[in-house]
C-alpha cells in the first residue's frame, strides 16, 4: 500500500535499509556521500558569513562608497546601487536576516509539526487525530504568503513575525510527515519488542521511534528551508518584511526592479543569491534522501 | 484512518475513501449483476461526495475561525488604521473625533463574540461585511479583483499541465541518460527560483532588452504573456517533479520492466499506455495542494506585473489594516482551495477503477 498516493512531503523510506534491486551500486553510493559533504561544508561556510559578514567584505552596507550604478568590477564584485552602495556587501548582509528568519520559521514548523504529528500519530482515528487534522488542514488551505499576511496585518511587519507565520504554515507539512512517521513506526519489531518489554509509550517514543525515522525529517527541513527563505524573500518584495534601508534580499530585488533599464544587476544579483542557497539547501534534502535507500 | 497510506503524505481524509463499506443487499461478489454493481458505486460516490462537502465545510469554518482570532484579537486598532488613512477623514483634525461612535459604526465595539457571530452567519449568507477604510462591501472589492486573477491562474494552470506532462516524459523515455537527467534537472531547478524574482527577470529581458511584451499592466492581451509565462512554467515543473517521481517508479515495476518487454512493447508504448494511467493518479493528489500555492503565487506576480487583482487588493488591504478584508480574502481563499481539493478527491474516486467496479474486494487496510 505504500507505493500509491504520494503527497507533498517525501515519502518515508522504509524503517531499516534492507538491500533493494533499485538500490545504487556501493561507488555511487560514495560518491552521494562526498557530495552531501561538501554540500553541507558550504552550507557551514554560508552559516558563517550568515554570522559574521563583515569577515567577507571590505565595505559598509550603508555607507556610499562609490558613485550610483557602477557596474560589477574588482573593486564592487556585484556593482553599486542607486545610491552608490556596494551591492556586495549589501547582499551579504542580507543573507543574515534572510537566513535567520528562515531559520525561526523553520523551527516554528519542526517544533509545532512533530508535537501536532505525534499527538495525532500516537492514536490515529481517534478524536484528538481527527480535529488535529481539520486544523491541519485549514490552515493548509490558506497559501503560507497569505497566512503571514493576516499575522502582519495584526503584528505589524517584520521579518521574524512574517518568519512565525510561515512556520505556522510549514508546520502542516511536518505534522503530516510526523504523523505518518510514528504510525507506520508502531508496527516496527524493535518498538513492538520494546513495547513488550513493557517500556511506556513515552520511552517507547524517545528512545526508539525518535531515532529510527528522524532522518526523513532533517531531510524535509532542509527542502522547507529554501522554501521558507522563498517565502520571506516574496514577503519582503511585496513590502512587509523589514523596512527598505535594510538589505534583506527581497528588499533589494523590490528596491532594485525600479532600475531595471539603467542597471540590471541591482535587482538581478540578489534574487542570484537567493537562488543559489535556495538550491544548495534543496540539493542536501534530495542527497540526504537518497543515501538513506 | 488506516496506516501507510497517509505515512506517505496523502490527505487524511483519502484513505477512508476506498474503504467505505459496501452498501446496498447486492454488493455481493465480483460475479454480482452489473446495473446494481453500478447502483452501488453510485451510492458509494455519493456518499464520498457527502463526507467531502461536510470535511469541506469544517475547515472552511476553522480558517475562518482562525484568522478571525489572528486578525480581531489584536493589539492593534482598525479604527485607528481607519482614521489614519487621509482619504477618510482629510486632514488631521483628530482630537475632535468621538472614537466610540466610529467604533460603534463599524461594529468593531460589540464583544468579540458578538462579532465572531455575525461575521460567521454573514459568512453563510455570502456576505463578508464591508471594508473598514472605504465602506465598500467586501464582496463587491473581491468581485471586481477575482476576474482578472482567475483568468490569469486558470490560463497558466491550462498551460502548465500538458507542459509538466512534457517535461515528465523527456525525463524518462529518451535513450539518452544525458538528455534524461537535464530533463530531470529542470523542474527541480525552477522550483528553487524566487517567484516574484523570475518576473523581474523576465521584464528585464522580454519587456526592456528584447521589448517583444509590455512590462506590466492589465489593460491589452500582450501584458498577459509574461506573468503567464512565469506561472505556467512554475506550475508544470511543479507537477513534473511530481510527475518524474511516480513515472519513475512505475517504469520500474515488474509490468513495465519485465512483462512488457517480454510480450514485445516498445518503451515509449509502455509508458504512454501503461505507465502514465498509473502515474497520474499521484500526480492528481497533488494537482490540488498545488493549485493553493499558484493561487498565491498568482498574487505575487500581480504585484510585480502591476496587473489589477487579488494581489494588489490584498497588499493594499494589508497596509490600510483593513482587518475585513484580510479575513474575506483568507476566507475566499480558503473556499477555493477546498473547493478544488474537493472536486479532486471525488474525481479520483471516479477515475479509479477499483472504486469504480469493485464488489468487496480486497480493500487497502479498513479503517475501524
Amino acid at each position: 500500500m505504500t507505493d500509491t498516493l504520494i503527497g507533498a512531503p517525501p515519502a518515508p523510506p522504509s524503517g531499516k535499509p534492507t538491500p533493494t534491486p533499485g538500490k545504487p551500486a556501493p561507488r555511487a553510493r560514495r560518491r552521494r556521500f562526498r557530495e552531501l559533504h561538501v554540500h553541507l561544508l558550504l552550507l557551514a561556510a554560508l552559516v558563517v558569513a550568515a554570522l559574521l559578514p563583515e569577515l567577507v567584505t571590505r565595505h559598509d552596507p550603508f555607507e556610499l562608497d562609490g558613485l550610483p550604478f557602477v557596474p560589477p568590477n574588482g573593486e564592487f564584485w556585484f556593482g553599486t546601487d542607486e545610491i552608490g552602495r556596494d551591492l556586495y556587501s549589501r547582499v551579504m548582509h542580507g543573507l543574515q536576516i534572510s537566513f535567520f528568519s528562515a531559520a525561526l520559521a523553520v523551527l516554528v514548523g519542526v517544533v509545532l509539526g512533530s508535537v501536532v504529528g505525534v499527538l495525532s500519530g500516537l492514536r490515529p482515528g481517534g478524536v484528538l487525530d481527527r480535529v488535529l487534522g481539520i486544523l491541519t488542514e485549514a490552515v493548509m488551505a490558506v497559501p503560507a504568503v497569505l497566512l503571514a499576511l493576516a499575522a502582519i496585518t495584526a503584528y505589524g511587519r517584520g521579518a521574524y513575525i512574517a518568519a512565525i507565520a510561515i512556520g505556522i504554515g510549514e508546520a502542516t507539512g511536518f505534522a503530516r510527515l510526523v504523523r505518518g512517521l510514528v504510525i507506520q513506526s508502531q508496527t516496527l519489531v524493535f518498538v513492538e519488542a520494546a513495547r513488550t518489554c513493557g517500556a511506556g509509550p513515552l520511552r517507547v517514543l524517545v528512545r526508539h521511534v525518535v531515532p529510527s525515522v528522524y532522518h526523513p525529517v532533517l531531510s524535509y527541513t532542509a527542502m522547507q528551508f529554501g522554501l521558507a527563505m522563498l517565502a520571506i524573500g516574496s514577503l519582503s518584495y511585496l513590502g512587509f518584511g523589514e523596512a527598505p534601508p535594510s538589505p534583506e534580499w527581497g528588499v533589494l530585488i523590490a528596491g532594485g526592479q525600479k532600475y531595471l533599464v539603467h542597471a540590471w544587476w541591482v535587482a538581478i544579483i540578489p534574487g542570484l543569491a537567493l537562488t543559489a542557497v535556495v538550491v544548495l539547501l534543496n540539493r542536501i534534502a534530495f542527497l540526504m534522501q537518497e543515501n538513506r535507500r | 484512518m488506516t496506516v501507510p497510506l497517509s505515512a506517505t503524505g496523502a490527505r487524511p481524509s483519502a484513505p477512508s475513501v476506498p474503504s467505505a463499506p459496501p452498501t446496498g443487499p447486492d454488493g455481493a461478489g465480483p460475479s454480482g449483476p452489473h446495473a446494481s454493481a453500478r447502483g452501488a458505486s453510485l451510492r458509494r460516490v455519493g456518499r464520498v461526495v457527502a463526507v467531502r462537502l461536510a470535511h469541506a465545510v469544517a475547515v472552511v469554518a476553522a480558517a475562518y475561525s482562525a484568522s478571525f482570532f489572528l486578525l480581531f484579537v489584536l493589539p492593534g486598532d482598525a479604527v485607528l488604521a481607519r482614521i489614519g488613512t487621509t482619504d477618510t477623514v482629510g486632514t488631521s483634525d483628530l482630537s475632535g473625533l468621538d472614537l466610540t461612535t466610529l467604533r460603534e459604526e463599524v461594529g468593531l465595539n460589540d464583544s468579540l463574540g458578538r462579532q465572531y457571530w455575525d461575521g460567521l452567519v454573514g459568512l453563510l449568507q455570502g456576505d463578508l461585511g464591508s471594508s473598514l477604510v472605504n465602506d465598500r462591501s467586501v464582496t463587491a472589492l473581491l468581485a471586481e479583483a477575482l476576474p482578472n486573477t482567475l483568468t490569469l491562474m486558470l490560463l497558466s494552470l491550462v498551460l502548465s499541465v500538458p507542459l509538466g506532462f512534457l517535461l515528465a516524459l523527456l525525463a524518462v523515455v529518451p535513450r539518452s541518460r544525458a538528455l534524461r537527467s537535464f530533463a530531470a534537472l529542470v523542474p527541480s531547478a525552477y522550483v528553487s527560483l524566487p517567484v516574484f524574482w523570475i518576473g523581474v527577470l523576465f521584464i528585464y529581458l522580454f519587456a526592456i532588452t528584447l521589448g517583444w511584451f509590455p512590462a506590466g499592466g492589465s489593460q491589452s492581451a500582450s501584458a498577459l504573456v509574461l506573468p503567464t509565462a512565469v506561472l505556467a512554467l512554475l506550475g508544470a515543473a511543479q507537477f513534473a517533479q511530481v510527475l518524474i517521481s511516480s513515472l519513475r517508479t512505475e517504469v520500474g515495476k515488474t509490468y513495465a520492466a519485465v512483462t512488457a518487454p517480454a510480450k514485445g512493447a516498445s518503451r515509449t508504448y509502455t509508458v504512454f499506455r501503461h505507465c502514465l494511467r498509473n502515474a497520474a493518479f499521484p500526480f492528481l493528489a497533488v494537482f490540488g495542494l498545488r493549485v493553493g500555492q499558484l493561487l498565491a503565487g498568482t498574487a505575487v506576480i500581480e504585484v510585480v506585473f502591476s496587473r489589477n487583482g487579488i494581489g494588489r487588493l490584498m497588499v493594499d488591504s494589508v497596509k490600510a489594516v483593513d482587518l475585513t478584508v484580510v479575513l474575506g480574502l483568507v476566507v475566499v481563499l480558503a473556499v477555493v482551495y477546498v473547493v478544488i481539493n474537493a472536486v479532486v478527491d471525488v474525481g479520483y474516486a471516479l477515475l479509479d477503477p477499483r472504486l469504480r467496479r469493485r464488489a468487496p474486494a480486497p480493500a487497502p487496510e479498513v479503517d475501524a
